[in-house]
């Protein structure tokens, strides 16, 4: 039984990855519209590699695939089962990167030319993901999911693997390391002339 | 001065302004591997859905092949028929964890009995002389076990 693709839009996640496993192929599409984009934000997060990223995000989704029939509803949901699985293999790739150095992260994208404003802003960009990518792994993985996925702490908690309390924790020495790292480019960044 | 050095780190506000500024620059995947996502989601539920059907297959095959003696030239059909039969309660193997007692019971019976060579039972003619095989009547398979019939 395949429901038509616009009727699928009000479905559930949890209700549409059981329709997958029964065999709705439409169902696969709209996950991936939903959640590719969700995680693919995060893993660019953690790997600052877009080739990188792509492969963790296919990995996931894969996974995804292959449990579907296993998936138990009322358990877990989905978002937060595929932001850990993303998570830890992000973690495995960035353990694999040690030594490597800071070689492995893109170039920034070039800023819009002509307006300054713009140049500042992707200034600043770049400089916020530079900092963010000197936090160690799990402040990275706890300031990321808290302030820019924008998740709750007892969500962050199962998606890491620690508690609550760790996470409180990750998050503010995360927020201080990264004032730490941006203060040193205050001037250059402008950040004195806001505020 | 005295301003630039009370700032000199910036705040926790500022710090979550600026992450929350990240969040609206969203990277996007590409289109490339949105496709290769679904790709392997169809990928997946074709190789589950001919793991589906091999078991059916194997299932309906088992039913009607021994897997001791060799199968009677007259029994393939029968043997079909009794297959569809079982198959909704889990076919053979589902057949095959009755208990113990039922099986020696089914052996005595066959020990006693003038032995099968055909399914006329299925018509409604008697099986044995003894009576006492009535599982052997309805499982081909058992009877493939207990003898060369």
């Amino acid at each position: 039984m395949t429901m038509p693709f616009d009727a699928l839009a009000s479905v559930p996640d949890e209700a549409l990855l059981v329709a997958f496993a029964n065999g709705d192929r439409g169902a696969a599409r709209v996950l991936t519209e939903r959640l590719a984009p969700r995680v693919f934000g995060f893993a660019m997060r953690l790997l600052a590699n877009r080739a990188e990223a792509e492969d963790v995000v296919q990995e996931a989704m894969l996974r995804l695939w292959k449990v579907a029939p296993d998936w138990r509803q009322g358990e877990a949901r989905i978002t937060t089962w595929l932001y850990r699985v993303v998570s830890n293999l992000c973690t495995d790739r960035l353990r694999g990167r040690r030594g490597v150095g800071l070689d492995a992260i893109d170039e920034p994208e070039d800023p819009a030319p002509s307006a300054l404003a713009a140049m500042a802003e992707a200034q600043r960009r770049e400089a916020l993901e530079a900092a963010l990518a000197q936090l160690p792994d799990r402040q990275r993985q706890a300031v990321v999911l808290r302030h820019v996925e924008g998740l709750s702490n007892p969500e962050i908690a199962t998606i890491i693997g620690v508690s609550v309390e760790a996470v409180e924790s990750l998050t503010a020495r995360g927020k201080r390391a990264l004032a730490g790292l941006l203060a040193s480019r205050r001037e250059e960044l402008g950040y004195e002339d806001d505020d | 001065m005295t301003d630039r050095k009370d700032r000199a780190e910036m705040s926790d506000e500022r710090i979550e302004a600026l992450l929350a500024q990240m969040a609206d620059d969203a990277p996007t995947p590409s289109v490339a591997l949105m496709e290769r996502i679904v790709a392997d989601a169809q990928d997946v539920a074709q190789a589950r859905e001919a793991q589906t059907r091999d078991r059916q297959g194997a299932r309906q095959a088992g039913a009607g092949r021994s897997g001791v003696g060799q199968a009677g030239a007259g029994r393939a059909g029968l043997a079909g028929w009794l297959a569809n039969l079982l198959a909704p309660i889990g076919g053979w193997p589902a057949v095959a964890g009755l208990a113990t007692a039922t099986v020696a019971g089914v052996w005595i019976g066959y020990a006693s009995g003038d032995g099968l060579t055909g399914l006329t039972g299925l018509n409604g003619d008697a099986i044995s002389a003894s009576g006492g095989a009535e599982l052997g009547e309805f499982m081909l398979s058992y009877d493939d076990l207990l003898g060369e019939g």
